[in-house]
């Protein structure tokens, strides 16, 4: 099971804290596959700290550095 | 400019979407915060917009510092014109910030914002020419745009005054009806010394002013004393 498909279920937490801290560690595991359900967090998700910590992550996994390590693996 | 994944671009369109339409203050801040740090130049437009839109101070000093580090030198022609069209609010941005520049991250912001300005002057003014619709935040441009420095519709108008009014606010706010009157009072001060705000009002008329006093909880007969003091020191 890999990090990603351990931490995602957690994003359907009933507890916003739990919720929360879901979203920082997506942010912090640097794995661009995590930007679908974090764009659905920070639109939908109704607790706004939850929808802060969201944007944080998005910033932190789509800032170009993340892209040439992207690029570079997939040529 | 960084080419972005397909994800990539994901992330900026949707925080785009949720800076203009989040209804709290510490979400868009954060998201403002994001754009920037990304540093994708498809946000521009979006960021320009929440400048002129957004109602909270703190998230267009966001919005300021995630542009200023967005803006490069190597803009496309298309951005270059909507910054063009946007000149003269980052203009009085500009000014503001070197009002107040005692915060230490604001030299930087200032010498990009400057710098912006001062590549722009040096641009020879063109004509461009479009071939397919343009949506941006000066509304729906299609065929041929040619770039004025003065607005031409009533809506580009009042919004090149809401943003003057919006940084007057900041200092005056218009709580009480004490409040409001001092307000209205610096605005007639700056009426009589800004020749292009007269210039923009008396073209606006009284149309302007309607559009102009309801958001700020100002009747319209008040707004109706900028229009004549616009009119008294016509030059």
């Amino acid at each position: 099971m890999t990090k990603l498909a351990t931490i995602l279920p957690l994003l359907n937490s009933d507890d916003a804290t739990l919720r929360s801290q879901a979203v920082i560690t997506l942010g912090q595991l640097g794995d661009e596959q995590a930007i679908p359900a974090l764009c659905q967090i920070l639109l939908n998700d109704s607790n706004p700290e939850v929808r802060s910590n969201a944007a944080d992550a998005l910033g932190k996994l789509a800032r170009p550095q993340t892209a040439i390590a992207y690029q570079s693996i997939n040529g | 400019m960084a080419k972005f994944s397909p994800y990539q671009e994901m992330a900026v369109a949707t925080l785009c979407q949720s800076l203009l339409t989040d209804a709290e203050i510490n979400v868009r801040c954060r998201v403002a915060q994001a754009l920037g740090e990304i540093g994708n130049e498809v946000a521009i437009p979006t960021l320009l917009q929440a400048l002129n839109a957004d109602s909270s101070p703190e998230v267009r000093q966001h919005v300021v510092q995630a542009i200023s580090r967005l803006f490069s030198p190597n803009l496309s022609d298309r951005l270059i014109d909507l910054v063009e069209t946007h000149g003269d609010t980052i203009e009085i941005i500009v000014k503001n910030l070197a009002e107040r520049a005692n915060n230490e991250s604001l030299p930087d912001i200032l010498n990009n914002l400057q710098q912006i300005l001062k590549n722009m002057s040096e641009q020879p003014k063109v004509q461009m020419n479009f071939n397919a619709p343009v949506s941006g935040v000066a509304g729906n441009v299609e065929g041929d745009l040619i770039v004025n420095p003065t607005p031409k519709t009533l809506a580009e108008a009042a919004q090149e005054i809401q943003q003057l009014l919006a940084q007057l606010s900041q200092a005056y706010p218009t709580n009480t009806e004490a409040e409001k009157q001092i307000f209205i009072d610096q605005v007639d001060t700056e009426i009589q010394t800004n020749s292009r705000l007269r210039s923009i009002l008396i073209a606006g008329g009284i149309e302007l002013i309607k559009i102009l006093c309801p958001p700020l909880g100002i009747p319209i007969e008040m707004g109706q004393k900028w229009l004549e003091t616009a009119q008294k020191h016509r030059t």
